[in-house]
């Protein structure tokens, strides 16, 4: 606004602020009977700001402050734990804000978290990895986490008493992919489990060595487990046998598979056989 | 004006902060500023109480962080202004509202709700009088509102709903006077200019002249 004309026009905008003082009010006044477009200028803007007054205009505020004072009273009561039902979402918007105004702090400690879990991760993880056989093994298998080592009797415990779920479901193909691959040997699964027997997958298990891998199965509504690792590195004179429990060892080829059953003889391990004809690496 | 402004009682605690029921005073006392600005900034005076709410309980959670000896109503109107803003980008996010000039237009979005909500008109009767249906002067006010930007909207209805003066409006949006009047005098000039024709085509006005 830098029109010329303002500077020879009498003051409007102090007029209408009530700041002019009498002489130049009673001055302008008189220019205002004189002059229409003055006196639009000045209807015009009492019209103006008498239509803000009415849209703006702010309803008395005793009703909206009960739920401030509510919000207020709810706050110290949150210490108490005794949540007024009335004030419960002033209490609860309360609480949440004062969640996020804590957010930065958390978001930082949880960043921090984040970083050192995944550089423990990054310098512990060839410690716990089963070296990969040479010909490599599919993915899905070779990134799964094996975990820290853990004892046998610890493992199977653990999934006994558990939820008893494998990593994995595998079917015979699978699993004979797998032996050969994790173990450069080969080991046949029945197609057809025997009566009452049924495998429900494998998952592998820093136990026996970091390589062992095992196979849950169900036979007669009770929980077995057998494990599968190499031979020449499983001492089944130091593994611990849990209360309730038999184990059974039995040996094919350069692979030993070790079931621990409720039962009096093996059962899952008659599934497996060795391959007539030996597999190659895929 | 009957404000309370400046000093209202500083019991505080020891910390500086305010204690919860002086919170509640100090807020009841500012509450009109606070809806004002609310819905100046926003242009919605429908969401204006709920924002003045969310505002009030990030007052109370952040009551730590208010200085003992300084303006209350300034410290509440910052957080207003805060819950406000985001508010209406939430809203711009929600509607894509925006335009060219990058401002939103929620009082334009009303004035158009408004518009359209209107009866048909009968525009002009054999008289030449306009109807009393006819989306009136106050849309057009409405409308030239929201041509202004932000803090001018404010500035102005802080000025004419709340009769503040220029160095307290300064105080509570911790902007210079000068820049406060400059803003109310610039917005009632560009909204004569815009409200000039529709002001004369209204001879019957609800008295336009008080």
């Amino acid at each position: 606004m830098t029109d010329s004309s303002q500077h020879h026009d009498p003051p409007l905008e102090p007029y209408l602020d009530g700041l002019l003082d009498d002489a130049a009010r009673q001055d302008f006044g008189k220019q205002i009977e004189q002059r229409d477009d003055l006196r639009e200028q000045v209807q015009l803007q009492k019209a103006i700001d008498r239509s803000m007054k009415q849209h703006f205009e702010c309803v008395p505020v005793n009703g909206r402050m009960t739920r401030i004072e509510q919000a207020a009273a709810g706050r110290g009561q949150s210490a108490s734990m005794e949540t007024d039902h009335s004030n419960q979402s002033g209490e609860s918007r309360f609480q949440q804000l004062a969640t996020m105004e804590l957010k930065p702090r958390h978001l930082a400690i949880a960043a921090m978290l984040i970083v050192a879990v995944g550089l423990g991760w990054w310098f512990l993880r060839d410690q716990f990895q089963p070296e990969p056989p040479a010909g490599g093994i599919p993915y899905m298998m070779s990134s799964y986490p094996v975990g820290p080592p853990q004892a046998v009797d610890d493992y199977i415990v653990e999934q006994i008493s558990g939820k008893f779920e494998p990593a994995w479901e595998c079917p015979p193909a699978l699993f004979a992919s797998l032996i050969l691959q994790r173990f450069g040997d080969s080991l046949v699964m029945a197609e057809i489990p025997p009566d009452g027997v049924e495998p429900l997958g494998v998952s592998y298990c820093n136990t026996v060595t970091p390589q062992t891998m095992c196979m849950l199965f169900i036979i007669d509504d009770r929980r077995v487990i057998v494990f599968f690792d190499l031979k020449s590195k499983v001492d089944a004179a130091h593994i611990n046998v849990p209360v309730g429990l038999n184990m059974f060892r039995q040996d094919i080829g350069g692979l030993s598979m070790i079931e621990f059953t409720p039962f009096d003889g093996p059962r899952a391990m008659k599934m497996f056989t060795e391959s007539e004809a030996p597999m190659c690496r895929p | 004006m009957g404000r309370k402004r400046g000093n209202p009682g500083r019991s505080s605690r020891e910390t500086g902060s305010i204690a919860d029921d002086d919170f509640v005073t100090r807020f009841e006392a500012g509450y009109r500023l606070f809806w004002t600005i609310a819905a100046g900034v926003t242009g919605d005076r429908t969401a204006a109480d709920d924002i003045v709410y969310e505002a009030a309980l990030q007052g109370l959670v952040r009551r730590e962080q208010f200085q003992s000896g300084t303006d209350f109503n300034a410290w509440m109107s910052q957080i207003v202004r805060f819950v406000s803003l985001n508010h209406l980008r939430t809203e711009r996010k929600h509607r894509g509202v925006s335009r060219p000039d990058g401002h939103g237009d929620p009082l334009a979005a009303i004035a158009d709700q408004r518009l359209r909500d209107e009866p048909p008109l009968d525009d002009e009767d054999v008289c030449g009088h306009l109807s009393e249906t006819q989306p009136h002067f106050d849309d057009q006010v409405l409308a030239a509102l929201n041509q202004l930007s932000d803090t001018a909207r404010v500035c102005l209805l802080l000025r004419t709903v709340n009769d503040l003066s220029y160095m307290e409006i300064a105080e509570l949006l911790d902007i210079p006077q000068g820049t406060a009047m400059s803003h109310v005098h610039r917005s009632r000039q560009s909204m004569r200019q815009q409200l000039a024709k529709y002001h004369a085509k209204d001879p019957v006005g609800k008295g336009h002249e008080s």
